[in-house]
């Protein structure tokens, strides 16, 4: 869209190797559901960055980005620029590596890490004017480039789970703008749900949907390309 | 969407094309039609904010290769260009040098190409007295050049080298030009951005060390000079023969035929000559000794 061509305001030096990796980072920390009230809940965070990607990380400030964003800033916040220092302080074990992702796109990292309780990995590529897209979550692929509030679901793969789910959020007069379903794991019977809404949803909607029996983890990506910087 | 669908919409219904652009916009996303100016115009205040605050203080890139180039310039009687556009040059080269120390900066379209159009908005604001609401207007029109490249082809550098960045910023910024001075000129408004991307077909992203410093820092400066050229030349009656949709979907396949050495990976074009690697070699010795 045109806005994300005339901005936004961001912390350089890289839209695509600072900006964009920041957004990544705050997705990342979306998807465990005790960190938005405890800054210090995750332990150990791994970066495994695109071959070209890591060899240029400290000189673009790809590993400030990718940190602050772990742990809660947006592009624009000038803490970007002491999040090494800051994950420190918050006890939080930082790792980096070098990595190749053939037929990804060259701007590809990973991002793995665990809090006391929650394990989970995302696969995401900065494609360029601070814009992301996901492609990978705990072995789901997708495609999601965070303008949407979005759910990532993992149900148990058995009939009417997704009828249930659906029925949730229109309950709440709410619209799916895009729905995608993937089976993940035929031994364990789970699958993963991944839901764009056009309206961002109450936190009533998410322990509800939280509650119901086929239902094992909800988490919730706010809209991460947010221009209203 | 073809800049020039837009255009023809213009004439055809004699509304301003900044309207069309803006309808165009709230039947794309759904929200209003004065989101794109409201925007618009909060970029245009960061970027008058940024320079301000890089003019206070000239903290070095995080290389400390570039840091102290916009001085040089500021400090300096031109012998060949007028004040306009010296002071262009500067406000682009301020720019990117804020954007290399961690600045914050107004990513338009790209924050290795962050200084062409704050250095033609700021000139117009300063030479012409043109108001921030025009200006904004004249924003939205390069958003929409800014977007067809990016559908076209890419706006990154990554993806489609140098000219996606600068080749973008620079198509984006002479047609603010153009728009400011003549809101109606069609033809000139459609060519402007075809010549200045024609004339960046092909330059490589090839930074020392990978980092947005050599020679994006520069590049931002010569940006703003073709900038102003493509828009003169358009406003002279000079058609580009090619049409602007056309350049950009060449844009984006010459993009894709660029080798990776020559996309933003540090390893081709003068990333890859002896004084680069010595540069990179140094800089890598003083943060490991830091």
């Amino acid at each position: 869209m045109i806005l994300d061509v005339i901005g936004p305001i961001i912390i350089g030096p890289s839209s695509s190797h600072t900006a964009g990796m920041v957004r990544l980072g705050r997705a990342f920390r979306c998807l465990f559901s005790e960190i938005p009230a405890n800054r210090k809940a995750l332990r150990k965070v791994e970066f495994r960055l695109n071959k070209s990607l890591f060899s240029s990380h400290k000189g673009h400030g790809t590993d400030r980005a990718l940190v602050g964003g772990v742990i809660g800033y947006f592009e624009w916040q000038e803490e970007i620029r002491s999040s090494l220092e800051i994950a420190r302080s918050l006890g939080i074990d930082i790792a980096f590596y070098s990595d190749s992702f053939e037929g990804r796109h060259p701007n590809t990292v990973m991002i793995s890490g665990s809090s006391d309780t929650e394990t989970h990995y995302l696969i995401g590529a900065s494609t360029g004017g601070a814009c992301i897209e996901i492609t990978e979550i705990d072995g789901a692929p997708m495609n999601i480039s965070g303008i949407y509030p979005t759910l990532i679901i993992k149900n148990l793969d058995t009939p009417g789970a997704l009828s249930k789910i659906v029925e949730a959020i229109s309950t709440k007069g709410m619209n799916i703008s895009n729905l995608f379903l993937v089976r993940t794991n035929r031994l364990k019977n789970e699958a993963t749900c991944i839901i764009e809404l056009d309206n961002v949803p109450g936190n009533e909607l998410l322990s509800f949907i939280n509650r119901l029996d086929p239902v094992l983890y909800v988490a919730y990506l706010p809209i991460i390309a947010n221009l209203s910087g | 969407m073809d800049f020039r669908k837009l255009i023809d919409t213009a004439i055809s219904t004699g509304t301003d094309l900044y309207e069309i652009i803006a309808n165009w916009y709230m039947l794309e996303s759904g929200a209003s039609s004065k989101e794109p100016l409201d925007f618009s115009k909060k970029m245009i205040m960061a970027m008058l904010k940024a320079y301000e605050e890089r003019r206070k203080e000239s903290v070095p890139s995080l290389t400390g290769w570039t840091g102290n180039i916009a001085e040089k310039l500021r400090d300096y009687t031109p012998k060949f260009l007028n004040e306009r556009l010296l002071y262009a040059l500067e406000v682009a080269i301020s720019m990117a040098e804020h954007n290399a120390s961690m600045g914050k900066i107004v990513a338009c379209p790209t924050a290795g190409a962050c200084g062409v159009v704050p250095g033609i908005v700021l000139s117009l604001k300063r030479f012409d007295n043109v108001s921030i609401t025009k200006l904004s207007q004249a924003l939205v029109i390069a958003g929409a050049v800014g977007e067809c490249i990016k559908e076209k082809a890419s706006i990154s550098g990554a993806v489609a080298g140098c000219q996606a960045e600068i080749g973008t910023a620079t198509a984006m910024a002479s047609s603010i030009l153009v728009y400011i001075t003549d809101s109606t000129n069609y033809e000139a408004l459609y060519s402007a951005p075809a010549l200045a991307l024609k004339s960046l077909m092909g330059l490589v992203c090839d930074p020392v060390g990978g980092f947005v410093e050599v020679p994006c820092v520069k590049r931002n400066a010569f940006g703003v000079s073709i900038a102003y050229t493509a828009a003169e030349m358009a406003l002279a009656g000079i058609k580009s023969l090619i049409p602007f949709d056309e350049v950009a979907e060449a844009m984006g396949k010459v993009g894709r035929s660029l080798p990776e050495s020559l996309k933003e990976t540090g390893e081709g074009g003068i990333a890859a000559t002896p004084t680069a690697k010595k540069l990179l070699r140094e800089f890598i010795n003083r943060s490991d000794n830091r």
